[in-house]
C-alpha cells in the first residue's frame, strides 16, 4: 500500500522544514488541515511550536481533534514533534491548565516542576543525547542510529506523568530526566526536533515513515 | 532670477546615471585665491550621462596594477634614504586613507615616511585616538603642526560668514603644510593617497601621478598679503583685526621657486595602488589600530569616512545647502563606484540621510566661531541658491533632487 | 555550549565588517551555510545587515533555499518590523527570529511575536557599545545609531516580554578577533535568567576559556574566524570537550 503522509497544518510549527526532511528521503507529503485527508493518512506528523493553550484552540477551531482521534483508531501512525508531542497527552499546566488531545493518558508540566525547589534556566535549548534503555524498552523509530547521537531540544515543558505502558526514552537537562521519545502502539512523540537534528533526526523521520 | 545659480554652477541639475553625484559637485578650487566662492565649475557629466569620476572608475578596470606597483618600486628607489632620515612625507589626519598610505609605504615599499598633520579645527575623540594609534600601533613617525588656534577660529568664522565654507582654512593648511615641512627637513617627496580626480576633478589629472602644484604654492612674485581667507585678503584682515603678519606664518605657501629649488615632488599613491576607501578602512583597522566612529556621522550612513574634525559635518551641511549635495551623496557615490552598494541603494541612502542637520557638533561649531544660532540660520538661508531651493509649506525643499 | 556561525548578508553575498562597518564580500551564502552545517555547526544565524538601512527584507528566499538541505535550527535577524515580516520568515523555514531595531520604535512588537510564535522562537538581539568601565549602550540599525539606552536597563525592561534567548553582540569586539568583551557578558548573566548567545570578538580558543571564567553563556556566535578559516568548528568543539573535563 502506498504511503499517504500528512503534515497537520494548524498555523503552528516549522512545517517547511518537516516537509523538506520528508522530501529529502524522496517521499511526498501533504500539508493540510482537511479532515478527510487526515483520517485517511497512513502517517501523520503533528508539528508544534509555541503555547499549548493556543495550539489546542487552533486544533479545536479547525475541528481537527476528532479527526486525529479517528486516525489513531484507524491505526494511522502519528508522530508528534515538540509541542506536537505534548498535545498528544491529556493536559498541560502551561499558562492555565489546558486539555490536550488525550490520545495517550499523561500530563505535561514545566521542567522546573520535575523536582522540588528546582531553579533551572529555561527554555532547555541545545543538543542532548538520549539515555540508554534496556533492550525491551527500545523504541523502533530509534533503530539504526548511533547510541550517543544528540538531538536539538528547545522547550520549557515536558511529559511529567503518564501510564506505565508507554515506552519512554529519556534525555536529561541540568540533572533532570524527562521523556525525549515516547511510543504507545501507533502513536509516537519526539520532544526534540528531528527535522532540525541533522542526519540522526532525518533517520528517525525515515524510520517513522517506514512503519 | 528664479533659476539663478548663485555659484556659477549649471542651472539645470543633472545626475550621473551610474552614481548619485550631480553636476553641481564643485571641482577643487585654489582656496587661497578664492575671493567670493562664486565662480565654480562643476563635475563634468558626458552626453551618455556618466560623470568623470565614474568614467575614471571604468578606466581603472583596465589598469595593470602589478605593473603600476613595479613602477612605484622603481620610482621610490630614487628617494629611499635608508639612513634613519625620513625620505617622504605623507600628509595625514590620522584617517583611514593616510594611515593606509603611510603604513604601506613603510612596510611594503620600505620607505621611511613621516606623516605630517595640520591639526583639525576641533579634534573628535575618535579622530584623536586614531591619530595616536597610527603611531602607537601602526609604528609611524608623525609631526603635528597646530597652527595659531585663535587665528584659525577667526579664519573659520570669516570663511563661514563670507563664503559659507567653514572648512576652507583647514583645507588650505592641509594642502600647503606638506611642502613647507618637506623644504625644512630636506625631504624631496610628498605622497598623497588619492587624487581628487578620483572624485571628479579633471579626468586628465588621473593620467599622471604627479600632482599639480598650483594648489600648493604661489608664483614667485605673488604678494602674500593678497592671499585670501574667507574671501578676505591677509591685508584686509591685518587692517581690520588685531593680528599681525607673523600670525599667518603657518598659512603661507611655498613659492614656486622654493619648490623647484628644493626639488620637491608631489605624487599620489592612488596611481599605483588601486584606490578603494573602504579597503583602506579595513587595512587601517587591521594594521594601524584604526577604529570607526561609534555611530554614523550626521548626514550620512557611514562610520569610517572623515571622522577626525568636528567641523566636518558642518562642512557637508554647507555643501548640501550650496550645491544640493550632502554627505550621504558623497559617501554613496564613492561606494557605488567601488562596488559596495548599488545605485538604487545609494539613492535610498541619500533620501534617508542627505542634508540631515549636523546636530551633534552644532553647539561646538557655534562656540568655535562665536556666532549665535540666529546668525547661523540667517547665513544658511543666504547660501541657498535659487536654482536649487524653494519654499514649500514654509519648509525649504530641493527643487531638483535625485529621488 | 552551542557554536553558532553568523552570516552577515547583503544582497546575494555573505559580508564581514569590522565594528559593524564595511561590506567586504566573503562569499556565497548557500555554500558557506552548507559548509558550516557539514562541519558541525549547532545552529546558524542569518543576519540581514542592511535591512533597516534600506527599509527592506531580503532573507526569505535565502532561508527557504537553506532549509532544503540544512537540518539544523536557523535564526534570522535584521529588519523584522511587523508580524507580517515575521510570519513570512517563519513560513519559509526560519526557526527563530532575532529582533533589535524595531523594538526601540515599538516595544510591544516583542510581546506580540512571542504570543504568536512562542517564546522559544523569538530572540532579543542587542548590539552593545562600551561607553564606560561598567556600562554599555544599546545600538540599532546594525550598529549605526545610538539609542541612549543602557544595555542592562534594556535587558531588564524587555524581560517582561518573555523572549526565549538573548543574542548579545559587542560592537567594539566584532570583527577584531581580539577576544570577547567578557565584562559585558558577565554583567548580562547577572541580570537575566534566560539563555545567552555571546557574539563578537572570537579569535582563538583561549578566548572561550576566558569568557567561561566570567560568564555562563549558553552559546557563542562567530563569523570572522570561520569565514577566514582561522579556526574550524571541530577544533572549537574538541576544545570545549577538553576544558569541561
Amino acid at each position: 500500500m502506498s504511503k499517504k503522509i500528512t503534515i497537520i497544518d494548524y498555523g503552528v510549527g516549522n512545517i517547511l522544514s518537516i516537509k523538506n526532511a520528508i522530501s529529502y528521503q524522496g517521499l511526498k507529503s501533504v500539508v493540510t488541515n482537511d479532515n478527510k485527508i487526515i483520517e485517511n493518512s497512513t502517517h501523520i506528523i503533528l508539528p508544534g511550536v509555541g503555547a499549548y493553550p493556543l495550539a489546542m484552540k487552533k486544533l479545536k477551531n479547525l475541528k481537527l481533534i476528532d479527526s486525529l482521534k479517528i486516525a489513531k483508531h484507524n491505526g494511522t501512525f502519528i508522530l508528534g514533534i515538540c509541542l506536537g508531542m505534548q498535545l498528544l497527552f491529556s493536559s498541560s499546566d502551561e499558562f492555565e491548565s489546558t486539555e490536550g488531545l488525550n490520545l495517550i493518558e499523561g500530563n505535561i508540566a514545566k521542567l522546573d516542576k520535575f523536582k522540588k525547589n528546582l531553579n533551572i534556566k529555561l527554555p532547555n535549548i541545545g543538543w542532548r543525547n538520549l539515555k540508554n534503555n534496556q533492550k525491551d524498552l527500545k523504541i523502533n523509530i530509534l533503530n539504526n542510529i548511533p547510541n550517543n547521537s544528540k538531538y536539538y531540544f528547545i522547550h520549557s515543558h515536558a511529559l511529567i506523568k503518564c501510564k506505565k505502558n508507554v515506552k519512554i526514552v529519556n534525555s536529561s537537562y541540568q540533572n533532570i530526566e524527562f521523556p525525549a521519545v515516547i511510543n504507545l502502539n501507533n502513536i509516537y512523540g519526539c520532544q526534540f526536533h528531528p527535522e532540525k537534528s541533522r542526519t540522526q533526526g532525518l533517520q528517525i523521520i525515515e524510520n517513522f515513515l517506514n512503519l | 532670477m528664479k533659476n539663478f545659480s548663485l555659484y556659477g554652477l549649471p542651472e539645470k541639475v543633472s545626475f550621473c546615471k551610474l552614481c548619485v553625484i550631480s553636476n553641481q559637485r564643485p571641482s577643487s578650487t585654489i582656496e587661497f585665491k578664492n575671493s567670493d566662492g562664486k565662480n565654480k565649475s562643476g563635475i563634468a557629466i558626458d552626453d551618455k550621462g556618466i560623470c568623470d569620476a565614474c568614467s575614471y572608475t571604468k578606466k581603472k578596470l583596465e589598469i595593470d596594477w602589478k605593473k603600476r606597483e613595479k613602477q612605484l618600486f622603481e620610482f621610490l628607489s630614487k628617494y629611499r634614504k635608508n639612513n634613519g632620515e625620513p625620505d617622504c612625507i605623507v600628509p595625514s589626519s590620522g584617517g583611514k586613507d593616510s594611515s593606509f598610505t603611510a603604513h604601506i609605504l613603510k612596510n611594503k615599499y620600505k620607505m621611511n615616511p613621516l606623516t605630517v598633520t595640520w591639526a583639525p579645527s576641533m579634534w573628535t575623540e575618535i579622530g584623536f585616538e586614531n591619530f595616536n594609534n597610527l603611531s602607537k600601533i601602526g609604528g609611524i613617525n608623525n609631526l603635528l603642526i597646530t597652527p595659531n588656534g585663535k587665528l584659525h577660529r577667526y579664519l573659520t568664522k570669516t570663511s563661514f560668514l563670507n563664503l559659507g565654507h567653514p572648512f576652507q582654512p583647514f583645507i588650505h593648511g592641509q594642502k600647503i603644510i606638506g611642502p613647507k615641512i618637506a623644504k625644512k627637513l630636506n625631504i624631496q617627496l610628498i605622497i598623497y593617497g588619492e587624487n581628487q580626480a578620483e572624485y571628479g576633478n579633471k579626468l586628465e589629472d588621473n593620467l599622471t601621478y604627479y600632482m599639480n602644484n598650483q594648489f600648493f604654492c604661489v608664483d614667485d612674485n605673488f604678494n602674500f598679503k593678497d592671499i585670501k581667507f574667507g574671501g578676505k585678503s591677509i591685508q584686509n584682515i591685518l587692517d581690520e583685526k588685531n593680528f599681525n603678519f607673523n600670525d599667518f606664518g603657518a598659512y603661507l605657501p611655498l613659492r614656486k621657486k622654493e619648490v623647484l629649488e628644493s626639488k620637491i615632488q608631489m605624487i599620489f599613491l592612488g596611481y599605483f595602488e588601486k584606490w578603494d576607501p573602504q579597503e583602506c578602512f579595513y587595512y587601517a583597522s587591521e594594521n594601524t589600530g584604526f577604529k570607526p566612529a561609534k555611530e554614523r556621522s550626521d548626514g550620512t550612513y557611514s562610520k569610517y569616512t572623515e571622522i577626525d574634525d568636528k567641523i566636518v559635518p558642518m562642512h557637508f551641511y554647507t555643501t548640501y545647502i550650496k550645491f544640493g549635495i550632502g554627505r550621504a551623496t558623497y559617501d554613496a557615490a564613492q561606494e557605488i563606484r567601488n562596488n559596495k552598494i548599488t545605485r538604487e541603494e545609494g539613492k535610498n541612502l541619500v533620501k534617508k540621510f542627505d542634508g540631515e542637520f549636523p546636530k551633534t557638533y552644532f553647539k561646538d561649531f557655534l562656540d568655535y566661531i562665536d556666532i549665535s544660532e540666529n546668525e547661523f540660520f540667517k547665513k544658511i538661508d543666504d547660501l541657498r541658491s535659487p536654482h536649487l531651493w524653494e519654499k514649500k509649506d514654509s519648509k525649504w525643499v530641493l527643487k531638483q533632487s535625485i529621488i | 555550549m552551542r557554536i553558532i556561525p553568523r552570516l552577515d548578508i547583503k544582497n546575494d553575498n555573505v559580508i564581514k565588517g569590522i565594528n559593524f562597518e564595511g561590506l567586504r564580500v566573503v562569499g556565497n551564502p548557500n555554500e558557506i551555510a552548507k559548509k558550516y552545517y557539514e562541519e558541525g555547526a549547532d545552529e546558524l544565524i542569518y543576519s540581514d545587515c542592511v535591512a533597516s538601512l534600506y527599509g527592506r527584507n531580503s532573507l526569505t528566499d535565502l532561508v527557504k533555499r537553506a532549509v532544503k538541505d540544512i537540518f539544523i535550527p536557523i535564526t534570522v535577524a535584521g529588519g523584522i518590523r511587523t508580524e507580517i515580516d515575521a510570519n513570512l520568515l517563519m513560513q519559509n523555514g526560519s526557526d527563530k527570529l532575532a529582533i533589535n531595531t524595531e523594538l526601540f520604535n515599538n516595544e510591544e512588537l516583542g510581546g506580540q511575536l512571542v504570543k504568536k510564535f512562542g517564546s522559544q522562537s523569538i530572540i532579543l538581539s542587542i548590539q552593545a557599545k562600551k561607553i564606560s568601565k561598567n556600562s554599555w549602550e544599546a545600538y540599532k540599525n546594525f550598529g549605526r545609531d545610538k539609542t541612549n539606552m543602557d544595555v542592562i536597563e534594556w535587558v531588564k525592561k524587555m524581560s517582561v516580554y518573555n523572549f526565549g534567548e538573548l543574542l548579545i553582540t559587542s560592537i567594539d569586539a566584532d570583527g577584531i578577533s581580539n577576544g570577547f568583551d567578557v565584562e559585558l557578558f558577565e554583567k548580562i548573566c547577572q541580570n537575566t535568567n534566560i539563555p545567552i548567545i555571546a557574539c563578537g570578538g572570537f579569535g582563538k580558543l583561549d578566548h572561550i576559556k576566558e569568557l567561561k571564567k566570567y560568564a555562563n553563556v549558553d552559546a557563542i556566535s562567530l563569523s570572522k574566524a570561520l569565514h577566514y578559516k582561522k579556526i574550524t568548528i571541530n577544533e572549537i568543539k574538541n576544545f570545549l570537550k577538553k576544558i569541561d573535563e
